[in-house]
């Protein structure tokens, strides 16, 4: 048993699939996520089943769409007998660590979250650098080694209320620019340190997820990272003359504010405060990288590197002034959906190999667990990659489904939208009647022609039979998607 | 002022009996006849599913399939759910039925076991030819007349061999009437009803050809065992006080000899009659679900509703006009339907894959396919659009959301 591979779950919130160096991102300062790439395999196509935070993590710990697990929106709790694969791990022997945001449950309101059955020994939890919860476990940790930094920022309890601080903010908060040993990213990096350096159980192989709350809003990184960032570098964002009219009524909403309202929209701000947003954007990633390099670095110092499979992912993208929108809501573009996806592992999966095929973030917890050598759990959905990482791609579903269900801030009506990808084309449904009471609407895009998801197809004449095949496609995808997983004991 | 009397319950449930089969014998069934006259008759019930035991788990958790998770007959109903006599039995409802249940699997002549909790009398019997040593009414056909049974099962059961000889087949058809199943079934309820209330009571008929003995994705009607039920709902209702809400309904429809298509609207369009004492009787004509029957039962009685639930009252609410129904049968091409007032769309899923597209009010056999028609085409992008919606739908969203993130 002692050739199990440990695993490193790296995650990162609200990173689009295109921010790194190795996905295309030129200005993106990630020579250490670049070198993952370069000793593993990137999965170019990977998608979540939802664009926010609490229900896509849901999918990654259930192996489940959201439409199973039933987490299908932020402040939904993940119901009770809802398994995680962290469990199973756990009782395979692992020695199990969650360090940073988790968001399986409400945090608002600077809700501690509670602990789920979910097999960890280490759970050093902080749903955001700025979460007043008593528990966050980076405030603990900045009152000892940053007493003056935490005072500074934190001078009394916070109000309930103000629990939408960070959301609100229109650039970065006091705690984004705090210097890099103060920093969430910092901490989360040291704990995992710690674990991998010394805390483990040795006689034991080791999950830990490290999950970072950066890149997320509110978009502020520590000077020395911006300073790494040539804005000029980056592209203005992805948009054409009139884009809004072309799409869905919602898209309109949703570049005047963000969050249903509650937070400050694209149209909030001047194109010089986009453009600096972008730049403060990629200054978090620099940060990030910083310190998976770091991680990485323990890992081979600790004579670990090789046995460990290491993967690096994230639970949604972000709009970051593409299609006039920032932040995130219902849109299905690959800007939410589409999150990097590397998996490092030494002398067993192909350095340097790029995929192309979709694949989705309910697969990753059937990987780690085909990886370790235990028995998928029941109800796992997802497909292991392992097979596709070795060429075998034959009976790999060849489509990604994303489903939002009003997972965002509420709005009346209420919003539920449904994206599948397949092969080039991608096609998004705004559900209307008898699913909620918005008006029903479309967004077709080829990809190969427009990977921008620019030109909306969905009311071209010349498109209409391609039009109509995504819809059975996606209704044939949708009932492969069921959960069907009491076992049929009997015949009858 | 004294609080009402809390009404009982009776649920009839046939274990296969479509609506157009039930109107084509309703003539020859007097009691079914002038009970609906005196009911909320809703002439348009679906349920989700052609099989018996995914239907009958909507039945009685108000969920649909895509909730309770039972997908195909011989799958047990989750522990989470709570079936609705389990709900009345917590509100001090005496709860029993007799006959048929099916929520669990029952081949190989398997005993089926209420929960704990879900009812105080468990006289199951999954139907005439089910042979489990627990069957109750071959229990009792041993005991009241062992001569028939014996010429009827001439041999010990076995497990491995459940297949029904065409002997013992028609020697079961061929008992007298007072012996029959459902006659059991009716002497047993009104055993029960006797013992007072508030009561709610599950009648499980079994009018399918297949007697309980074997599987049928599609079953057809054995009209004398209709009869027998009707003739013994009789002596049922004379006995029932007037303070009791009767629903009657199906576990699913049934076809007639031809073999039809499993999703034809013969399999999972059933009978619904509701009778209540201060419910003036009305014929409604808008689709529902058999999963709208617990809220709606629990409304009538003034029991709290199950957390997890989908279905809608029925007394109080518009109904939903369409209805979604899949089969999953693991032996079969998994196929989803949606009927709303006068179309009706199949999509036989995977390949090869297939679509059909009817005019229910110009063909309501689904004779004629009219997916490739070109006149039709939106018509039918139109359907694949209602369809996602309802599926959508119908999505397990139980949860409820406490807080904005």
């Amino acid at each position: 048993m002692s050739d199990r591979p440990n695993i490193l779950l790296i995650c990162t919130d609200q990173q689009r699939g295109d921010s790194l160096g190795c996905t295309g991102a030129s200005w993106a300062v990630t020579p250490n996520l670049d070198r993952l790439a370069a000793g593993g395999t990137l999965f170019e196509n990977c998608y979540v089943q939802n664009p926010l935070c609490s229900p896509s993590r849901a999918s990654l710990f259930t192996g489940k769409y959201p439409s199973n697990h039933g987490l299908y929106a932020n402040g939904v709790p993940l119901p009770k007998g809802q398994h995680m694969f962290t469990r199973t791990l756990a009782d395979a022997g692992y020695d199990c660590g969650m360090i940073g945001k988790q968001h399986l449950a409400p945090c608002d309101t600077w809700r501690t979250e509670p602990r789920q059955n979910d097999g960890y020994r280490v759970f050093e939890w902080a749903h955001g650098p700025n979460h007043r919860a008593l528990e966050n476990d980076y405030h603990r940790w900045l009152r000892k080694t940053h007493p003056d930094v935490y005072q500074g920022i934190f001078p009394d309890t916070g109000a309930n209320e103000n629990t939408e601080y960070s959301n609100r903010a229109r650039t970065g908060t006091p705690i984004d620019h705090v210097p890099k040993e103060a920093h969430y990213s910092h901490w989360v990096a040291e704990r995992a340190i710690d674990f991998i350096s010394h805390d483990r159980a040795k006689s034991k192989p080791f999950f830990l997820m490290a999950s970072f709350f950066d890149p997320h809003h509110s978009f502020g990184a520590p000077q020395e990272f911006r300073d790494m960032i040539d804005a000029d570098a980056i592209p203005e964002p992805n948009t054409k003359p009139g884009e809004l009219d072309e799409k869905p009524k919602d898209h309109r909403a949703c570049s005047e504010k963000s969050y249903s309202g509650t937070a400050p929209g694209f149209q909030d701000y001047t194109g010089a405060e986009i453009n600096e947003i972008r730049a403060q954007y990629w200054a978090m990633i620099a940060l990030i990288d910083y310190e998976v390099g770091r991680m990485l670095g323990a890992l081979e110092e600790a004579g670990v590197l090789e046995n460990t499979l290491v993967i690096f992912s994230s639970d949604h993208g972000e709009m970051l002034g593409n299609h006039q929108q920032l932040l995130k809501g219902p849109q299905l573009y690959d800007d939410l959906c589409r999150v990097p996806l590397i998996a490092r592992w030494s002398g067993q999966i192909p350095a340097g190999q790029r995929i192309a095929n979709p694949v989705q973030w309910i697969d990753l917890s059937a990987t780690i667990l085909a990886a370790s050598g235990c028995a998928p759990g029941a109800g796992v959905q997802g497909q292991s990659l392992l097979p596709l990482v070795f060429g075998e791609d034959a009976g790999f579903r060849t489509w990604a489904l994303s489903e939002y269900r009003y997972s965002g801030f509420h709005t009346e009506p209420l919003i539920m939208t449904t994206m599948l990808r397949q092969g080039d084309w991608k096609l998004i449904i705004w559900h209307g009647s008898p699913a909620c009471g918005n008006t029903r609407a479309g967004e077709l895009y080829n990809l190969a022609d427009d990977p921008g998801e620019l030109h909306n197809l969905y009311q071209s004449s010349d498109h209409t039979d391609q039009r109509r095949a995504m819809k059975q496609l996606l209704l044939d995808a949708m009932a492969e998607a069921e959960d069907r997983t009491p076992d049929q004991s009997r015949p009858w | 002022m004294t609080p009402p009397a809390r009404p009982n319950i009776l649920m009839v449930v046939f274990d296969s009996l479509g609506e157009t089969a039930l109107q084509e014998h309703i003539d020859v069934l007097p009691t079914l006849r002038a009970l609906q006259s005196n009911s909320l008759h809703f002439s348009q019930a679906f349920t989700c599913s052609p099989e018996s035991s995914p239907a009958r788990a909507s039945l009685f958790t108000g969920l649909d399939v895509a909730a309770h998770n039972l997908w195909t007959d011989g799958v047990a109903l989750p522990g989470r759910e709570t079936p609705l006599p389990e709900v009345f039995a917590q509100n001090g409802y005496d709860s029993w039925l007799v006959g048929r249940r099916h929520l669990a699997g029952v081949s190989n002549w398997t005993t089926e076991h209420a929960r704990p909790n879900e009812y105080h009398h468990f006289d199951w019997a999954h139907g005439p030819l089910h042979r489990s040593r627990q069957n109750a009414y071959l229990s009792w056909l041993e005991h009241t007349a062992p001569s028939i049974y014996t010429e009827v099962f001439p041999r010990q059961a076995d497990p491995d061999d459940t297949e029904i000889p065409q002997a013992h087949h028609e020697a079961m058809a061929n008992v007298p009437d007072h012996l029959s199943f459902n006659a059991w079934v009716g002497t047993k309820v009104c055993g029960r009803v006797e013992l007072g209330g508030p009561f709610f009571g599950v009648a499980g008929f079994v009018v399918g050809h297949s007697m309980g003995g074997g599987p049928a994705l599609v079953e057809a009607l054995d009209p004398k065992a209709l009869r027998q039920a009707d003739a013994a709902l009789a002596t049922v209702l004379s006995g029932v006080p007037q303070n009791t809400v009767i629903v009657v309904t199906a576990g699913r429809g049934c076809v007639g000899s031809v073999a039809a298509q499993p999703l034809n609207n013969a399999a999972i369009h059933v009978p619904l009659l509701l009778c209540a004492p201060h419910l003036a009787q009305q014929s409604i004509g808008g689709l529902v679900s058999t999963m709208d029957v617990v809220p709606t039962l629990c409304d009538l009685a003034q029991v709290r509703r199950p957390q997890r639930l989908q279905g809608q009252c029925l007394t109080s609410v518009t109904p939903r006009g369409w209805a979604l129904s899949r089969l999953r049968h693991p032996g079969h091409p998994h196929q989803t339907a949606l009927n709303t007032k006068h179309w009706k769309l199949v999509l036989t899923h995977g390949e090869p894959r297939e679509t059909r597209l009817y005019d229910l009010s110009s063909d309501p056999k689904e004779a004629k396919n009219l997916a490739a028609d070109p006149a039709h085409q939106d018509r039918l992008e139109e359907m694949l659009d209602h369809m996602m919606d309802a599926r959508v739908a119908l999505e397990d969203r139980t949860e409820p959301r406490i807080a904005k993130f």
